[in-house]
Parts: C-alpha cells; structure tokens; sequence
C-alpha cells in the first residue's frame, strides 16, 4: 500500500489525471490501489475514499495501470492528462481471491508490471505472513514453490547447500539494500522485521547484474510498510502449543511447550510527517532442549513528503536475542536433544540497522533515490564453558540510483553503490573491507507488450590486506507478449558471490561443533550464469499457467570441506596431533538444470484458489561427477483457500523429495549419530480466520495448525523439524 | 468433480507418506571386524596374553599408557585381565569389541611376552589397523553405531612402528 508518492513536475506545462477505484463487487472505495501511468515513472496509491491523482504529467492521452492484492489489475487506455485534470474516472477492480500482486521494484529497481519481468518472480504478501502466523522471515520463504530452506539456509532452485548460513548465495536486500551480516555474509533472518513488512519479491536466478556480491541463486527484496494515511494503533498476540512428538524418546518436557508473541505497534502522520514504530516481544520454549529463544525486537520508520515529488524516510530496526545453541540431535534416539556438548550453550546477539532514503521525482520521465544503511551485529557464544566466541560487525552500504525514461518506452537505470566492513572477533580476528560499484540498465519496449532488457554491473571487492577482486557482471532480459493473456520470457544474467570475512579468516579449534577450522584466504569469487526460457498465460478467466525452464552454470563454488588432518593445535606445538578440521575451499563447479512450473485456479464463482507450484532440479556436481550435497530433486507447493465475506480458510502442502547426498564426512567426522537418517518431507498446515468487524470489533482472529500429520522430518540433517503445533492468532488495528 | 481432482492428489500424496523418521534401534557401540595372522605363530610361552586395543589418544608412550587404559581413553579386548585374551594360533579370528562413542586413533593388537606386566617392555604391538603400511586409520564410533568391517593383520616377524 502506499507504495508510489510521486508527480511532481519542474516542467513548465504539466497535466494532471484523477480518478476513483472500486471494489467491483461491493461497490466500496478502495483505498491503497497502486495505479501507475505506463511509459512514465510516475503513480500514486488511492486514500482512503479510493481517490488518486498524478500530477506532473505532460498533457496527453494516458495509459494506466490500477492493481491491488486480491483484485484483477485493470489497464485503462486513453485518459487525459491536462491541467487542470478532468473529472475523476471511476475505475471498477473485480476482486479474486488469487492473492496476486501485479507491480514490483526489484527485477528493475523501479515500479513495473509483474508481468513485464523478464524473469521468474514471486510475492509473499503481508496477508499470506499473517495468515501463516509467520515468526522469522525464513518460515515465509518455505512457501514459495522452487524454494528450500534448510533450516536457516535459503537455497533458491538448488543454488545453495548448507554452510551453516554462512557465505550466503541468495542476496538479501532490506528496501533494496543488501543486509547480509558484515562477519559472515550470512541472512540473519530474524532482525527483519516481519510485522513491518509491506510485502517481500522473490527473484529466482542470478541478479548481480543490479545488486552485486550474492545474488547467485536469487535476490529476496524485502520492503517495508509505508505509513497509512490515517492513524493507527496496532497490536497482534499469538500463542502456539507444540504438539507431542510420536515417540516417548523424544519427550523430554515434563509441561507444555509455548511459542508466544506479542507486538503493539502505532504510526500516524502530522502534515507532511509520519511515523510507525512497533515493538516486538517473542518468546520460544521450543520442542528442543537447549533450544529456546527470547527476543526483543523495535522497528521504526519515519517519513518526510517534502513535497509530492520528495520523499524521505529512515528507518531503525533492532533485535536483541537470547537462544539455546542447539547445532544438531544427540542421536535420533534422543533427537530433541543436542550433543552433550552443547547442553549448556546460549548465543547472545544484538543487530540492527539504521537506513535512510531519499527520493525525489524531478520530472515525469525522471527520479532518483540516495540510499545509506547502517548494519552492525554484536554476538557472543558461551558454548558450554568451551570458551566464549565473540564477534562485532559493522557494515556500511550506500546507493544512489538514477532512472531516467528516455522515450516512453525506453528506462534506462543508472546507479552507484559502496560499502565497508569492519569485522572484530576472535574467530575471523580483526579485518576491514570495502567495495565499490557501477550498474547501468537500459529496458525498451521494442514493441506493443515486447520489453528487452540490457544491463551490467561492475563491483570491485577489497577484503583485509588480500589483493582486490573485480568482476563484471552483465544480464540481457526479454519479456514478448503474443496477447494480453499470454507472455513469454527469456532472460540470461551473471551472478557472482566475494567471500565473507568469515570464509576467508575462520579460526577455531574450540567450538560446538567439535571440529577444529581452518582459515583459507585464497578463496576466489564464486560465479554463475543463469538463463531461463518462461511463459505466463491465462488459459481461461480461471486458470493462470506458468512455466520455465533454467539452467545455471557454477564456478569455485566455496563448500566447507571435513577432513581428518594432522595439525599443530597451537603455533608453539612441535607435535603434531590428527583432528577432524573443516575449513573452505573452492571445490566445485556444478550445474543445475531443471524446470518449474505453476498453476492458479479459481473455483466455485472464485470462492476457492488453489495455487500449485512444482519444481524438478538436476543438480550436477561437474568436480565429482555426482548430485550436489544437499538439494531435493523435486519440491512440490500446493495452497488453497475458501474465502466466504469475512472468514478464510486455508491449506497449504509442501512436499520436498528426500536430499539424495549429504556431506558424509561431516557426519563421520563431527561426529552426528545418526546423520544420515532423512525422509522425504509431507508438510501440511491448516488454517482458519475470521474478522470480527461485522461484529463491531476491529479484530482478527485466526486459528493455525501446521504440520497437522505431525510428520518426523530433518530439513538440515541431524534436526528434527517442529512437531504439530496449535497456534492463535489476535491482530487488529484501531 | 473438478473440484475433487486436488484433494484426491493430495490424499494419495499423503497416504504415501506414514510418519516420517521413525526410532532406531537401540544398539550399544562398538567395533567389529577381522584379525588374521599372516606369519607363523611363535612359541606359545611366549605370547602370555592378546589383546585388541582401541586408543583415543595418540601417540601412545610409556608415559600415557597405564592412565589411558585406567581412564576409558584406550579399551582392551577381550578384557582388562592377565586371564583374558585372544584365541591363540588361530589365523583368522573375528572380533566384536563393545566401545564408548569416541575417536579412536589407534587400533591394533597387543602381545604380552613379558612377566612384568605394569613394565611396557613386556609388550609388543604385533598388528595395527592401518591406514597405509605403518600409518595408523582413525575410526570414529558414534552412540547406537556398530563400525564393521575392520581388518587387522598380525605379523609376529615384521612388526609395526612401537609406541614404547
């Protein structure tokens, strides 16, 4: 909602165009419709009378685009802009249940048609994390067909293994900068704020052609609630009830186990300034010893509207955590139980990040935005009085971005970006780095629904006293509609990955994990190349149909290697002693091959939605000529939903193929007892709500149950998955 | 009966797929495996007792010896007693030695030759589980695991690197 303030023109001879969108069943206005005007930069959100209106606009016949989640977007053709405007035109959305979202900023850096992207795409709405009673960001992605996440580690259509989160090969962007954490280059998933999330785009395949260092396998754009016209006060309580595992070996917990959260949040404006600030408090005795967590979370957001044109907003966001340090099962006999070795373990952490923007509309045809984020992470590990790991990051990012519409059908996208680390601990010792970057993008329609996209980015990457890397990375994009209801796509990118701090320096021979690691400072970049072949159609006024096919190409892939070694435990030792040792190492190159394919239906007058989603990889490990470690051949998503008025009820069922290979030496060598034990996962969640505004209360309350088969399963090996859990749901706004 | 068609593929999905992880049996840890003589036995007065040990420290001296069989750290089989030992003049005998999860660096057998039993100079190491000729292999044994298949060769007249 509220996603465009634009229009505002320096031009001398402007226009302006105003109308009023409506749901098209009820007749009601609706507020926070995005219209756009195509070939422009220009558009607005609707207030809460449903009323919009551009100005800036050159006088002339437009087209505009009006979408809003839960509604068919509507393209209306010849409106006039002209000065002053015409009476408002009365736009009519007919409502679906198919939560779609039609405009999104990350495949382009600007506001465009979903389906002009030439490249696969998905939205997670802050309806469907609602819904989902979603606690961490990364419970969200695990609906998103051609996703994986093997505990907290996203792999987007087989690009990632598992390195215990760190180095990641998805590029995680807060309000379109990159927050990956500054030591390991890992998605802390936690410090998003999810309560605060306006929705979240999901790019699959390589995007550093716009975004830099991690954007292998994907870019994950999570962008942040703007303030509502109208006051609000906020609050949402939930509680969740862990089921019993199936086995008495695995009920450690003599009372029942709660996972609880509450937020209260409020944001208002006073003329050209508003506010939204929400705090979190989160408690998880989990199903697990060792394994709870107690959060704090603060989030705040500030906007100034200088004016129709200027904007700028800051943003704060902080969570504080304590948590067990649970790494994996004692065995399956004892499953939710860690290894001895870290019964008594507890991570601290404090994050956050203190981000502002700055964007200004000079012109219909012109904008650009200025960006700067703060992001430091402070934690310490007490591991069982193995010793305290300690490690502080700092990390620095700006961006500045110019779009220019040089015709209007033609975007060119200019921008450059910079960041700096620091890194202080006593597993990566003490090390700074900085980067620097360029990108240029250019998108023209070569033709009515025909978009070709070209574009590259430079980034030069400079860690501690290691030699600088520099790399370019370029894409090309095509997007041909042959009708309105049918669209192709083609795309081929590059994508490249510098290793994190923590790669590069990792030192330990003191830790939970038992092995001792090693530093390797002559990781080289990981890259890849990702193309793709798509179509989107709409085969009838109820069935959607999307297919792709990709094919990415990996080099230097860094893995974590486990070996027995003989090592001198100290430089001071003469003697040598064997060790299992892990350290990283640019082992692989791999291709992943593999197809995907969605299905949107709408049945019974479009009371029901179902939406299939299914994914086939063949992940090739080229370097030993086997399947990678750690990737599901086939994952398949299947959600449906009943909403009748005010009540919805819904399904989803995910099912993830069993991982064919896992890394064996770990498992010998860490020891994991019992580490090759996995299943192929059933998951199945259930769900109902209902608003109570009928009732005269400003309330919605929903009742969840995921994993209602209460299915045994580990997504990372050695970790039981949650149990069945019941969960409540009270939010609602005054 | 469109309307069917999903629930039916998700019914069948489902019946396919029982509960998921179930409990392993209970099994108490140990290794197990093959030992084969390959010379000719010596004179049986002079090997008192054979032993296999399994060592989690190493290198295995004078000094470390007796604690790390006091402390659990370097388990005997078939017992912990002069009484004890392996079959004699046997060439292929097989093993199953009950051990604690650890790692266990050093693998081999034990001869007792000498009558001072607390004296190291009263025992030779005649075979070792080998990694490569003279290199001892590493075996990690996990809770409820049984590590299989290990093969050590006993040679009285060329014996292994000593540790003592």
């Amino acid at each position: 909602m509220g996603l465009f303030l634009l229009a505002h023109a320096v031009h001398a001879q402007v226009g302006a165009l105003q109308g009023v969108v409506r749901d098209g069943e009820s007749g009601d206005p609706l507020e926070g419709a995005n219209v756009i005007v195509r070939g422009t930069l220009l558009g607005a959100a609707t207030d809460r009378e449903g009323r919009f209106i551009i100005r800036g606009l050159l006088p002339r016949s437009c087209t505009i685009v009006v979408s809003m989640v839960g509604f068919r977007p509507a393209v209306i053709e010849n409106i006039r802009a002209t000065d002053p405007p015409q009476p408002a035109v009365e736009i009519v959305l007919k409502p679906t249940p198919i939560p779609t979202e039609q405009i999104v900023v990350t495949a382009s850096r600007r506001e465009q048609d979903l389906r002009e992207v030439p490249a696969s795409l998905a939205v997670i709405t802050a309806r469907s994390i609602a819904d989902r009673n979603i606690v961490t960001m990364d419970e969200a992605m695990r609906y998103v067909p051609g996703v994986t996440v093997l505990q907290d580690q996203i792999n987007i259509r087989g690009s990632s293994g598992y390195s215990r989160g760190v180095g990641s090969r998805v590029l995680l962007l807060l309000d379109g900068l990159p927050f990956l954490t500054g030591d390991t280059g890992e998605i802390n998933w936690e410090t998003i704020p999810v309560r605060d999330v306006e929705r979240v785009e999901v790019i699959k395949g390589a995007g550093s052609a716009l975004y830099g260092s991690s954007a292998l396998g994907g870019v994950i754009n999570v962008l942040t609630r703007s303030i509502p016209e109208r006051s609000e006060f906020r609050f949402r309580l939930s509680s969740g009830l862990y089921d019993r595992p199936r086995y008495e070996e695995w009920n450690w917990y003599a009372k029942e186990r709660f996972q609880s959260g509450v937020t209260l949040g409020y944001a208002g404006r006073l003329g050209p300034a508003g506010i939204s600030v929400s705090i979190g408090r989160g408690v998880d005795e989990s199903y697990r010893e060792n394994d709870a967590y107690h959060r704090w979370t603060v989030f705040a957001k500030g906007q100034v509207d200088f004016s129709e044109a200027r904007q700028l907003s800051v943003v704060f966001n902080m969570l504080n955590r304590t948590h067990g340090n649970f790494i994996w099962w004692k065995s399956l006999r004892d499953a939710t139980r860690p290894s001895d070795i870290q019964r008594d373990g507890r991570v601290r952490s404090t994050r956050g990040n203190f981000s502002a923007a700055f964007r200004e509309t000079v012109s219909e045809r012109l904008f650009y935005v200025v960006k700067g984020m703060y992001f430091g992470n402070f934690w310490k590990d007490d591991s069982a009085g193995r010793g305290m790991n300690v490690s502080t990051s700092h990390r620095l990012q700006t961006d500045a971005q110019l779009t220019y519409a040089v015709a209007e059908d033609n975007f060119l996208t200019l921008g450059v970006a910079a960041n700096a680390d620091d890194v202080e601990s006593n597993l990566f010792g003490t090390h700074g780095g900085y980067g620097m970057a360029a990108y240029v993008q250019d998108e023209w329609r070569f033709a009515e629904r025909a978009n070709l996209t070209v574009g590259a980015r430079y980034d030069m990457q400079k860690v501690s006293t290691l030699a600088g890397a520099g790399r370019i990375s370029p894409k090309i994009g095509v997007s041909f509609g042959v009708s309105p209801s049918a669209i192709f796509r083609a795309s081929l990118g590059a994508g490249f990955r510098y290793p994190s701090i923590g790669e590069l320096f990792v030192s330990s021979s003191s830790n939970v994990s038992q092995l001792v690691i090693l530093p390797n400072p002559n990781l080289k970049p990981e890259t890849s190349l990702t193309g793709e072949v798509g179509a989107w159609t709409r085969v009838s006024q109820n069935v959607e149909v999307d297919l792709a096919l990709f094919w990415n190409e990996f080099n230097n892939l860094i893995e974590p290697g486990v070996t027995l070694k003989p090592i001198r435990l100290s430089p001071s030792d003469t003697a040598e002693v064997t060790r299992a040792v892990a350290e990283f190492a640019n082992i692989t190159r791999a291709r992943i091959v593999g197809a995907e394919a969605g299905l949107t239906i709408t049945w019974v007058e479009r009371l029901l939605a179902t939406d299939v989603g299914y994914t086939v990889l063949w992940p090739e490990d080229l370097s030993q000529n086997t399947i990678l470690k750690f990737r599901s051949r086939h994952t398949l998503h299947a959600s449906t939903s009943l909403t009748w008025g005010e009540y919805r009820v819904s399904a989803d069922y995910r099912f993830i193929s069993r991982v064919e290979r896992v890394d064996d030496q770990l498992i010998t060598l860490a020891p994991i007892v019992h580490g090759h034990s996995r299943v192929p996962i059933h998951v199945l969640d259930l769900r109902a709500s209902a608003a109570l505004v009928s009732l005269g209360l400003p309330v919605r309350i929903g009742v969840n149950v995921t994993n209602v088969l209460n299915y045994h399963y580990v997504e990372l090996i050695g970790n039981l998955a949650p149990p069945r859990m019941y969960s409540l749901v009270l939010e609602g706004s005054l | 009966m469109k309307s069917l068609l999903p629930s039916l593929l998700l019914v069948l999905l489902l019946a396919s797929c029982e509960g998921g992880l179930t409990l392993p049996p209970l099994i108490e840890p140990a290794m197990e495996g093959t030992i084969t003589v390959v010379s000719p036995w010596p004179p049986q007065d002079s090997v008192k007792n054979l032993w296999l040990f399994a060592s989690q420290i190493f290198p295995v001296d004078s000094a470390n010896i007796f604690t790390g069989i006091f402390s659990g750290s370097i388990i005997i089989y078939p017992g912990l007693s002069l009484d004890s030992t392996l079959a004699y003049n046997v060439n292929a005998q097989t093993f199953h030695a009950r051990v604690p999860p650890g790692t266990y660096y050093y693998i081999g057998i034990l001869a007792r030759h000498g009558d001072q039993f607390l004296e190291t100079s009263s025992y030779r190491v005649v075979g070792i589980l080998e990694e490569s000729p003279g290199q001892p292999r590493t075996v990690i044994v996990r809770e409820y695991e049984v590590v299989s298949g290990l093969e050590i060769t006993v040679d009285f007249y060329n014996l292994p690197p000593q540790p003592f």
